[in-house]
């Protein structure tokens, strides 16, 4: 003991005998050890992938990394049943264009590394769904999106899973390429039911719930909302190079906006960019 | 064995003598020799039990995360309840927001416990409970204090250096918390407070 008055009372004995059993220790440790291992995980990965999903929440991930094997089964179940649905509420175009929404926003990539996490069977069916994946109303420039390395790039973090098939862990060597060139025998490919359902590791339930909710009529509206996040980024980076008198950068952003989105939702703001690299320019 | 002993024992155990190198330590190592006392504190510093799994996940999610930091200039024990006891404010700050349940309002209501452990207090548990009772009607401050020194019998230095106060603050908290525990235990089982 360190202090001088020292005396122990009954209670505070029965607060220090107040311990948890072996068998509860044991219990815990797998979830305990698993989420730790989980988030640990997740922090100590330099990808983009990583970021987004520790920004997800290590906890939340590891979590649901954790949960009991009929919990896990219970969210599957959950993830999978609107996907289920959608090849007989949707047209085939607007199945593809539910697929470009989901892969190219940044809840996408967040929801996939969720669902490796909690169903990793799931995996190797959107890896061929993302090779696969070229439609004739996808344009070419979305295709390039940062988060299309990204999403592969997740994989990694999850690799501790003990369920984790290999095949998901391998990199797709065909992916980058099919996304880059789109072919005519893909495309319909990419189109028909069986690959539809194929996309179901990738959006989280509420992605599904908002898009069940939506008329069919409403699936342009999806697919402006997955150029935001890519615009935005390139946007940010152009106005925080100008913050910074890097006009180089600041011209080379505005300039891959206006090639990927001319007419893309922040056109006015990159307009507005280039307005003020003129300014600059003049002033110089 | 309580905390004290089995905390000091383990840590040579599980460090390298050598003191300029980083502690070899990893989560498994660390759960198997301190899950029994972060359980005990997080639960002497007001964590529901409804919520103590989750503040036990919370508590070695952050171990995980930072062992790569720890530097093995404190012992692993003080890091940990350092970490238990931010743990456990959140989860005493989520309690105080959420709507009450009947099991809440139970858990931090000495007079309902009181009630019911009235007496002579024989058994360890009818003790447990009162103590546990005595425990929730301290303010915060005391509380931590009180857990850390008499509960898991961290020296005043290592308090000090866990809640981050003077030495001499530690000592006079410390003083005011034991009589506020004691004064609520004589009360809860109708007895006089002794004089200290």
């Amino acid at each position: 003991m360190n202090f001088p008055d020292d005396d122990d009372s009954v209670f505070e004995q029965a607060l220090r005998a107040d311990l948890p059993s072996l068998s509860e220790q044991n219990r815990l440790r797998p979830r305990l050890l698993a989420a730790g291992v989980a988030a640990g995980t997740a922090l100590g990965s330099t990808n983009v992938a990583a970021a987004a999903q520790a920004s997800f929440g290590a906890s939340a991930l590891s979590k649901l990394s954790a949960l009991s094997w009929p919990a896990k089964l219970g969210l599957t179940a959950a993830l999978a049943a609107p996907v289920a649905v959608l090849p007989l509420a949707y047209p085939p175009v607007a199945g593809a264009d539910l697929v470009s929404h989901v892969r190219s926003s940044a809840a996408g990539v967040r929801a996939r590394s969720a669902a490796i996490a909690l169903h990793p069977v799931q995996l190797p069916m959107s890896e061929v769904s993302q090779s696969s994946r070229t439609t004739p109303s996808l344009p070419e420039p979305e295709a390039r999106l940062p988060t299309t390395g990204t999403a592969r790039a997740s994989v990694p973090t999850s690799n501790t899973l003990p369920a984790q098939a290999p095949a998901a862990i391998a990199p797709n060597p065909g992916a980058a390429p099919a996304a880059a060139a789109p072919t005519s025998a893909a495309g319909p490919a990419a189109l028909a039911p069986d690959k539809m359902g194929s996309g179901s590791a990738e959006p989280s339930v509420a992605d599904f719930d908002a898009l069940a909710q939506s008329p069919a009529s409403e699936a342009p509206n999806a697919r402006n909302a997955s150029t935001l996040a890519a615009e935005t980024q390139l946007l940010d980076r152009a106005f925080a190079a100008l913050a910074a008198g890097d006009r180089r950068t600041a011209a080379a952003s505005v300039a891959e906006h206006a090639r990927l989105f001319p007419n893309g939702l922040l056109r006015q703001e990159r307009e507005r960019a280039r307005a003020r690299l003129a300014t600059d320019s003049k002033g110089e | 064995m309580n905390a004290g002993a089995l905390g000091r024992r383990a840590l040579p155990r599980q460090l390298p003598s050598a003191e300029p190198q980083a502690p070899v330590l990893d989560l498994a190592t660390v759960y198997e020799a301190y899950f029994r006392y972060v359980w005990r504190c997080l639960r002497s510093l007001g964590v529901r039990d409804s919520h103590l799994e989750d503040a036990l996940q919370d508590v070695f999610i952050v171990v995980q995360r930072r062992l790569p930091e720890f530097d093995g200039r404190a012992a692993v024990r003080t890091w940990l309840y350092a970490i238990a006891l931010r743990v456990a404010r959140k989860y005493r700050e989520r309690a105080r927001r959420e709507p009450t349940s009947l099991e809440a309002a139970r858990e931090g209501d000495p007079e309902l416990s009181a009630e019911q452990t009235s007496g002579d207090c024989e058994h360890e548990s009818e003790r447990l409970v009162l103590a546990r009772r005595a425990l929730s009607s301290l303010d915060d401050d005391k509380r931590e204090i009180f857990v850390l020194a008499r509960v898991e019998q961290m020296s005043a230095p290592e308090i000090a250096n866990v809640l981050r106060i003077p030495l001499n603050t530690v000592y006079s908290r410390l003083r005011a918390a034991r009589l506020a525990f004691e004064a609520e235990i004589n009360r809860l089982r109708g007895t006089p407070r002794s004089t200290p």
